[in-house]
């Protein structure tokens, strides 16, 4: 790994859309080295492994679900202090409630507005 | 409950009997025309809800007879072809056509995507905050679903207005190719990128100053659209 590259912030995304995953990465990438997982079990094991700055999670995804990986991160010592900021695609409001119980530090709504998602980012991250 | 009546047009005559069998016991009644010439006409008479268009017969074929359509109707046509050929496809969509099914298909393919494009015909799922939507010198009636252009009134089929509709109540948002599908063609849609590339461009087409530059709906390569508020 390059000076340059272990200087960088390292961001995670977690979506089973390979669409937003690659939205996400275009938006973040000179900022951040960005990392990807298409469930909440891989998203666990690489924030695990990479303990990163900032972790954008999708709610909804099959396997497991962002916000059992979420309660999981929340829960484990080395991952509890990273903020995570959920992004719902269906039920908002509830979606909101739930990640929130869960220590979620914010959320985004789907279709994503690029400009919102790196305001909510730059607060936590 | 009315009946939706679907015009289908083809010569050989064992296809027209089997949409007929296939459409009238879900409901439907049929009208049939057997060229396109009898097709222009039946329909300037009957002004059904929905065509079913071969594209090979002699004389005028399946193309010319969508195209005249266009020309004044948005009823929603679903051509059908014996080939399946990818350049068809985008012909088929370009010239106006809202889908397209290659022979042989199944009764159940068809059924599908007969309802499916009823449905976007007539569903009107906007939530938007006002009576209508300005950027520039494009305007947006949502109540009567009028667009104009700098005052000039813009013809668009439903699938092109729902289209624009869902761009611009996302302005600034990152719409993905699946979304769109899903939202404007249904879920059975969500692998068909290539519809929302074609009548993307004629959105453009319709709507762009310049539509090579555009400066409304502009591509997120790989992952979709944003609608961009120039005003």
């Amino acid at each position: 790994m390059s000076d340059k590259s272990s200087l960088k912030k390292k961001l995670l995304v977690v979506d089973d859309e390979p669409n937003i995953r690659l939205l996400i990465k275009r938006i973040f990438e000179e900022e951040f080295t960005i990392f990807e997982a298409e469930n909440g079990k891989k998203a666990f094991d690489v924030a695990l492994r990479q303990v990163p700055d900032v972790i954008l999670m999708d709610i909804m995804m099959p396997e497991s679900d962002g916000l059992s990986a979420l309660n999981e991160m929340k829960a484990h010592t080395q991952t509890c202090k990273i903020p995570v900021i959920m992004l719902t695609g269906v039920g908002h409001e509830l979606n909101e409630r739930l990640a929130k119980s869960v220590g979620a530090n914010g959320y985004m709504r789907k279709p994503i507005n690029p400009q919102e998602l790196i305001d909510a980012v730059r607060k936590v991250a | 409950m009315v009946k939706k009546r679907i015009l289908v047009v083809d010569d050989e005559i064992n296809i027209i009997k089997f949409l007929r069998a296939n459409l009238e016991e879900k409901g439907y009644e049929v009208l049939a025309a057997m060229d396109g010439a009898a097709a222009l006409q039946v329909f300037e008479k009957e002004v059904p809800d929905l065509v079913l268009l071969d594209i090979m017969m002699p004389k005028l074929d399946g193309f010319e007879v969508c195209r005249r359509l266009r020309e004044w109707t948005h009823t929603p046509i679903i051509m059908l072809s014996a080939r399946a050929n990818e350049g068809d496809k985008v012909k088929c969509l370009d010239i106006g056509a809202d889908d397209y099914i290659t022979k042989p298909f199944g009764a159940a393919e068809l059924l599908a995507r007969v309802n499916a494009t009823l449905r976007r015909s007539e569903i009107t799922n906007a939530k938007p905050a006002g009576p209508s939507f300005v950027c520039g010198d494009l305007t947006v009636n949502f109540a009567g679903r009028q667009v104009t252009v700098a005052g000039k009134e813009i013809k668009l089929t439903p699938t092109e207005y729902n289209l624009l509709q869902e761009f611009v109540l996302n302005v600034g948002k990152v719409l993905t190719h699946t979304y769109l599908l899903n939202k404007v063609w249904g879920p059975e849609y969500h692998d068909e990128t290539e519809y929302l590339h074609v009548f993307a461009r004629r959105l453009r087409m319709k709507l762009e100053h310049d539509p090579a530059e555009p400066k409304l709906i502009m591509t997120v390569p790989g992952v979709g659209y944003q609608f961009q508020n120039a005003g």
